[in-house]
C-alpha cells in the first residue's frame, strides 16, 4: 500500500523531494530505487514480522516501505524502551526479526537480530529493477505500540490502508514541507509520514528535537507545516524570538493533549499567517476529528452530527467515540473496552461550557482531594496564563489527610523571581479555582519530565 | 538533643507554620506559641489546611508526623515528633 503510493508519486513527479535527514536526501524516484534494494536484502528472511529499532531518519522510513513491499508486517519499538522489555513485547506481538542500529545481546531479546550497521545494507544491494508481486490481502501490516505509561505498552494492529483513509489531501496546490517532530514509533509520527507520502510532500527529519536543531531544519528546508503536542509548541514558542530569523509556517497542528487558550493565542500572535489546527487522535482510534477555529475544546454541535472520521457522545463526563477507521484490535490478548453499541470510552473528561466542549484532563489523571475530584487541565490553564511561566505539571501528591493534594512543578523564565511567581500563582488560583483545586505544594524545577513530548501528569 | 539545636528546630517549625498561615491567607496570631492549638480553638486549620501542613513538613524534613499515624495537636507536638528522631 505505502510502496504503491511512493511509486505513484515517483512516476508523476520523480524529482519531487521526499525525505531528508542529517545524512541523506531522497527524491521520490531515489526513494523507490533504494526501497527495492533494501527489500532485496530482506526478501529471503522467513519471518513475517519485522521489528525496527532505529533512530528516526531516512533509513527507518525506507525500511518501513520495504517491509510493506515484501508483504511483511512492521513494528517500530519505542526508542526509550528498556532492552529488558523487548522480550515481553516480542512475546505479546509475536515472533519476528529485529533490525537494529544498536548492538543487542540475542540471548536477552530472544529473537534473531540483524544489525543495520552491517556493511551489506550499504554496499552490495541487488538489482533495483526487480519487480515484486505485491501482496494484497493481509490481516494487518503495521503494529503501533502505545506509550505504556502504566506498564508494558499495548500493541495496536493497523492496516496502512485504514490510516491512509484518515489522511486529508493538501489544502493548497503547492507541495507542503513537513518537519517530523513526533517520533515514528508513535501514531502521530506515522500520520505525519503518511500525510507527506500520500500527498507527495517533503518530510524533513531533524537530528534531534532540541530547539536549535528544530529551528535550523525549519529554516534550512523552508519547512511550512509542523504537527506536534501542545507541550512541544509551548516549549518552541517560548524560545523563539523574531531576531532568530523569520519562519514561514503555514500549518501548525496540535494533538495528543488538550491545548490551552494561552498557547493558542500565543501561536496566533507569533505566526499570524499559519492555519492552527487541533487534532483529536489516539493510538487506538487514529485521527478522529479536528478543530480549526483556534479556540480550546470543540464546538458543542459536534455532538449532534458525524465529524471527521467519527461520531461523538458524552457519558458521565467522559468523551465516547464511535469510529469506522479504528485499529483492528490489540495484539496479545489486550482488549479495548467498548459499550454495547460499539462506542469506545476515551478516558478524556470533558465539560460543556456554553456552546463549547472543553477537555478537563484524563480520567486516570483526576486528582482526588478528600473526595473532591480535581481536573489537572483546569489548574494548568490558570497557571499557564501567568506571564513568566514556561511550563507546568499539575499532579496529585499522596497525602495522609486528604488522600491526595494538588501539587505543581513549574518552569519559569530567567527574568522572573520564583517568589513573585509563587505569589501570583496563589493569587490567581485563589480567585479562579475552588479551595480543593488550588495547588498546595509549589516546586520550581529547571525541566518538567516528559514522555513522547507530552507532560507526565500522573 | 542540645538546647541550641532544639531552639533551632522550634524556630524552623514556627517559621513553617507562619509560612503556611500566610499561604492560606490567614492572620498570624500575635500570641502564637508552642502550645497554640493547630485546629479549631487555635490556628483554625481544617482538613485541607492540615493536608497542606503535612505536605510542607514532608517537603522540609522528608518525613511528616501525619503519615506516621501521629496527629499533633499543638506546635509543640510537631517539634516533639522531630526532636525524637
Amino acid at each position: 500500500m505505502i510502496f504503491q503510493k511512493l511509486r505513484e508519486i515517483a512516476e508523476a513527479r520523480p524529482d519531487q523531494l521526499f525525505l531528508v535527514d542529517q545524512v541523506y536526501s531522497f527524491s521520490y524516484e531515489d526513494a523507490v530505487n533504494r526501497v527495492i534494494k533494501i527489500a532485496g536484502q530482506l526478501e529471503n528472511s522467513k519471518e513475517d514480522l519485522v521489528y525496527l529499532y532505529l533512530k528516526d531518519g531516512c533509513d527507518l522510513v525506507l525500511l518501513l516501505i520495504a517491509i510493506d513491499l515484501l508483504g511483511k508486517k512492521a513494528c517500530i519499538l519505542n526508542r526509550q524502551m528498556a532492552e529488558v522489555d523487548f522480550a515481553a513485547i516480542f512475546h505479546k506481538v509475536g515472533p519476528g526479526i529485529l533490525i537494529s542500529d544498536t548492538k543487542f545481546d540475542d540471548a536477552v531479546s530472544g529473537t534473531r537480530i540483524i544489525s543495520y550497521s552491517d556493511p551489506l545494507w550499504h554496499e552490495s544491494f541487488p538489482d533495483s529493477k526487480k519487480e515484486y508481486n505485491y501482496p494484497v490481502d493481509r490481516e494487518n501490516d503495521l503494529i503501533i505500540l502505545t506509550t505504556g505509561t502504566t506498564g508494558l505498552p499495548k500493541a495496536a494492529l493497523y492496516k496502512w490502508e485504514t490510516i491512509i483513509k484518515q489522511i486529508r489531501p493538501n489544502k493548497r496546490d503547492l507541495q507542503e514541507v513537513w518537519l517530523l517532530v513526533s517520533p515514528l514509533n508513535h501514531f502521530a509520527g506515522i500520520q505525519v509520514l503518511l500525510h507527506s507520502l500520500v500527498n507527495g510532500n517533503a518530510l524533513i527529519i531533524p537530528p534531534s528535537r532540541s530547539f536549535e536543531d528544530i529551528l535550523t531544519y525549519i529554516q534550512k528546508y523552508n519547512v511550512d507545516s509542523i504537527s506536534a503536542t501542545p507541550t512541544f509548541w509551548r516549549f518552541f514558542s517560548g524560545k523563539y524570538t523574531k531576531d532568530l530569523g523569520p519562519l514561514n509556517l503555514k500549518q501548525i497542528t496540535l494533538g495528543g493533549e488538550a491545548s490551552t487558550p494561552e498557547l493558542l493565542e500565543k501561536l496566533r500572535g507569533i505566526f499570524p499567517k499559519a492555519v492552527i489546527t487541533q487534532v483529536y487522535a489516539t493510538t487506538e482510534l487514529g485521527s478522529c476529528f479536528s478543530v480549526k477555529d483556534g479556540l480550546p475544546g470543540f464546538p458543542l454541535e459536534y455532538l449532534s452530527r458525524p465529524v471527521g472520521n467519527v461520531k461523538l457522545k458524552i457519558l458521565q463526563d467522559e468523551l465516547y467515540i464511535l469510529s469506522t477507521k479504528a485499529m483492528l484490535g490489540y495484539a496479545g490478548g489486550d482488549v479495548l473496552q467498548r459499550d454495547n453499541d460499539g462506542w469506545i470510552a476515551t478516558g478524556d473528561i470533558v465539560e460543556i461550557v456554553g456552546d463549547r466542549v472543553l477537555f478537563r484532563g484524563r480520567k486516570s489523571e483526576i486528582i482526588n482531594v478528600g473526595g473532591v475530584k480535581v481536573h489537572p487541565l483546569k489548574v494548568e490553564a490558570v497557571i499557564l496564563a501567568i506571564p513568566g511561566i514556561k511550563n507546568v505539571r499539575v499532579y496529585g501528591k499522596k497525602n495522609p489527610i486528604t488522600g491526595q493534594i494538588v501539587a505543581i512543578q513549574v518552569e519559569i523564565s530567567d527574568d522572573v523571581s520564583s517568589e513573585a511567581i509563587e505569589k501570583e500563582i496563589r493569587f490567581r488560583c485563589q480567585s479562579s479555582l475552588g479551595r480543593y483545586e488550588q495547588p498546595r505544594l509549589i516546586e520550581f524545577v529547571s525541566s518538567i519530565p516528559k514522555q513522547n513530548q507530552k507532560i507526565i501528569r500522573r | 538533643m542540645k538546647d541550641n539545636e532544639l531552639n533551632n528546630l522550634e524556630g524552623i517549625i514556627f517559621e513553617l507554620v507562619k509560612d503556611l498561615l500566610q499561604k492560606l491567607d490567614k492572620e498570624v496570631p500575635s500570641c502564637l506559641s508552642l502550645d497554640s492549638s493547630l485546629y479549631r480553638s487555635g490556628l483554625g486549620l481544617d482538613s485541607l489546611d492540615t493536608a497542606t501542613l503535612s505536605a510542607m513538613l514532608e517537603n522540609k524534613f522528608g518525613l511528616d508526623p501525619y503519615s506516621q499515624g501521629i496527629f499533633p495537636h499543638t506546635v509543640r507536638e510537631i517539634v516533639n515528633f522531630y526532636k525524637d528522631r
